[in-house]
C-alpha cells in the first residue's frame, strides 16, 4: 500500500444551532418558539461535501483556502477527531495532530513536565519520552527555561516546544494547522528542514498554511479547499496560483 | 456489549495517560501555594473543625468522640461530592484537548473521579491520627474499608460518567449538580447517625443508597465493626448498575463531543 490517507466521498455537516451556539434559554424557547413549524435551527450546514482524496506517502500535502472553507474540519476529519457524516477514511500508520500548538499544554507546569504529559496524550510511551526528552528540548532551543512553569514563556517558546514534541513523537502521518506561521525566521527553517527530513524517512504530512511561499517550498501535493470541495490544478503551483488570482 | 467492552479496553490502553493526568491534578490543586500539599490535610481539618464547632459546642449533638465520627464520613464525602463537581465539567473544561488530539474522552471524568480518590487515601492517616490520640480502637475491621470504597469507587464512576456526557449538551447539568449534592450532603448521615432520625422520616434514609455507604464508614472508625455485608452487595450490584448505565449514556453521547463543545 503506498497511500498514507485516502478519504472517499467524505461529506461533514454541522448542525446550525452548534456553530451558532444559540442554545435557546428556556425563557427564549418559551417567547420565541415557533409551535407550528418545524425548528429552523435544526437544518444542516454541509461544510465538506464529497471529498475523495488520497495522499501518498513520503509526501507532504498542503491545504490552502479561505478562512471558514472546511480546511480544519478536513484536517480533524483525517486525524479521527470529527466522524464523517458519509464516506470513509481510511489512514496507514500512526498519527501525530498539532491542530492547535500545545493543546493540552498546563500553563501552571514547567516545559519538563508539559513535554511528558504532552508527549503521552500524543501516544507515545513514558520511557520514550525521556529517551528523546534532550533531543526535543534542543530542538525548541529550550535548554534554560525548560523548568520553568510555561505560563512564563513567549508565544514563540511555547509553540517551540509544542511543534518539537509532535515532531518527535515519531508518527507515521503528522497533521499541522497553521502553525508554522508564528516562529521566527531561523525557527522557521529548522522546522522546514525537520519537514524535509521527515519526508525523506518515509513519513506522510498534511498541513494547512496562509503561508503561499511556505507551500511553494514544501508541499508535493496541493489542494484548495473552496467552500467544501477540492479545487486542484495540474501542479502545486497551479492550485496555488488559482487561489491567489481569485483573492485579487 | 461490544461497546461497553471497547470503552473499558480503551481507558486501560491509555492508563498512561490517565496515570499522568491524575499525578498532574493532585499536584496542580495546590501549586504555587505556600503550604502546597499540606493543604490536603488542612482543608478537611478546617472542614472538621468548623462542623465541630457548630455540632458540638452550639447544638450540642451529644455524641463522643463527635471528631471521629465527623471525618469517618467528611472525608468520602469530599471525594464523591468533588469528583462529580469536576466531573460534570470535565468534558466541557476538556475542549482544547478533546477538539485537538484523538483519545478517549472517558479519561477526563475518570481522571476527576481517580485524583479524589487518591486525594481521600491520603486524607486517611489524620483520620487514624485521630483515632490514636482519642485512643479509639481499631483492629483488622480497617481493612473492610477496601471493599467499601471499591463501592464507592463505582458509584462514583458510573454518576460521573453519566454527568459529564449529558452535561456537553445540557450545561444546567453543572448548576443542578452542585445543589443537588448540597442536599444529598444534608440527608445522608454524615453530619449525626442515623439513630438521630425521627422514626417517621427514616424511610427517606433507607431509599437513599448513600446511607448504607456512609453507614459503612462511621463503623469502620467509629465503632470499630464490620459493615453490613449484606447491603454492601446490594449496593455494589447496585452500584454496577450505575456504571452501566454511565458507560451507555457516555457511549452514545461521546460522538459528538468534538463538534458540541
Amino acid at each position: 500500500m503506498n497511500e498514507a490517507v485516502v478519504l472517499e466521498h467524505v461529506e461533514k455537516h454541522f448542525k446550525k444551532y452548534v456553530l451558532k451556539r444559540n442554545y435557546a434559554s428556556f425563557k427564549e424557547r418559551l417567547v420565541h418558539f415557533n409551535w407550528f413549524e418545524k425548528n429552523p435551527n435544526k437544518e444542516q450546514l454541509e461544510v465538506l461535501h464529497d471529498i475523495s482524496l488520497s495522499i501518498d506517502k513520503s509526501t507532504v500535502f498542503g491545504m490552502i483556502g479561505n478562512n471558514g472553507s472546511g480546511k480544519s474540519t478536513l484536517l480533524k476529519l483525517i486525524a479521527g477527531i470529527y466522524k464523517p457524516d458519509k464516506g470513509r477514511v481510511t489512514l496507514n500508520g500512526r498519527v501525530s495532530t498539532l491542530i492547535e500548538i500545545g493543546a493540552g499544554f498546563h500553563p501552571e507546569f514547567t516545559g519538563r513536565e508539559n513535554i511528558f504529559i504532552n508527549g503521552i496524550i500524543l501516544g507515545l510511551p513514558r520511557k520514550e519520552i525521556k529517551k528523546r526528552f534532550d533531543q526535543i528540548v534542543a530542538f525548541a532551543e529550550l535548554e534554560e527555561f525548560i523548568d520553568a512553569p510555561v505560563r512564563t514563556y513567549s508565544t514563540g517558546m511555547y509553540m517551540r516546544l509544542g511543534f518539537s514534541v509532535a515532531v518527535n513523537v515519531d508518527p507515521d502521518i503528522l497533521l499541522i494547522d497553521e502553525v508554522l506561521a508564528v516562529g521566527d525566521e531561523s525557527f522557521q527553517k529548522k522546522c522546514i528542514e525537520k519537514i524535509m527530513e521527515f519526508k525523506n524517512s518515509g513519513k506522510t504530512m498534511v498541513i494547512v498554511s496562509h503561508s503561499m511561499e511556505m507551500m511553494k517550498r514544501l508541499c508535493d501535493d496541493v489542494a484548495w479547499v473552496r467552500d467544501g470541495t477540492l479545487v486542484r490544478g495540474s501542479t502545486p503551483a497551479d492550485t496555488i496560483a488559482a487561489y491567489q488570482s481569485a483573492n485579487k | 456489549m461490544k461497546r461497553l467492552i471497547e470503552h473499558f479496553r480503551d481507558l486501560y490502553r491509555y492508563r498512561a495517560l490517565v496515570s499522568a493526568l491524575v499525578v498532574r491534578g493532585l499536584k496542580a490543586r495546590y501549586r504555587g501555594s505556600v503550604l502546597g500539599f499540606f493543604w490536603t490535610f488542612l482543608n478537611p481539618l478546617l472542614l472538621m473543625l468548623v462542623y465541630l464547632l457548630v455540632f458540638s459546642t452550639v447544638m450540642k449533638i451529644g455524641i463522643k468522640n463527635y471528631s471521629v465520627f465527623l471525618f469517618a464520613g467528611l472525608l468520602p464525602w469530599t471525594w464523591f461530592s468533588t469528583a462529580l463537581t469536576d466531573g460534570v465539567g470535565s468534558i466541557v473544561n476538556g475542549s482544547s484537548l478533546i477538539t485537538k488530539v484523538l483519545f478517549p474522552p472517558q479519561v477526563l471524568p475518570t481522571v476527576a473521579v481517580l485524583v479524589n480518590m487518591m486525594n481521600y487515601l491520603f486524607t486517611l492517616p489524620l483520620l487514624l491520627l485521630f483515632l490514636i490520640v482519642l485512643k479509639m480502637p481499631l483492629g483488622l475491621t480497617f481493612f473492610s474499608i477496601l471493599p467499601v470504597i471499591l463501592v464507592q469507587l463505582i458509584l462514583t464512576q458510573g454518576a460521573t460518567l453519566m454527568v459529564s456526557a449529558i452535561n456537553v449538551y445540557f450545561r444546567d447539568l453543572q448548576q443542578i449538580v452542585t445543589n443537588f449534592l448540597m442536599l444529598g450532603f444534608f440527608v445522608t448521615p454524615i453530619l449525626y447517625p442515623l439513630s438521630h432520625v425521627p422514626q417517621k422520616v427514616q424511610f427517606i434514609f433507607y431509599i437513599n443508597p448513600m446511607t448504607v455507604l456512609f453507614r459503612s464508614y462511621q463503623w469502620i472508625f467509629y465503632y470499630n465493626i464490620h459493615p453490613n455485608w449484606l447491603h454492601l452487595l446490594y449496593l455494589l450490584i447496585g452500584s454496577f448498575v450505575v456504571l452501566l448505565i454511565g458507560v451507555y449514556i457516555f457511549e452514545k453521547l461521546k460522538e459528538a463531543f468534538p463538534e458540541f463543545i
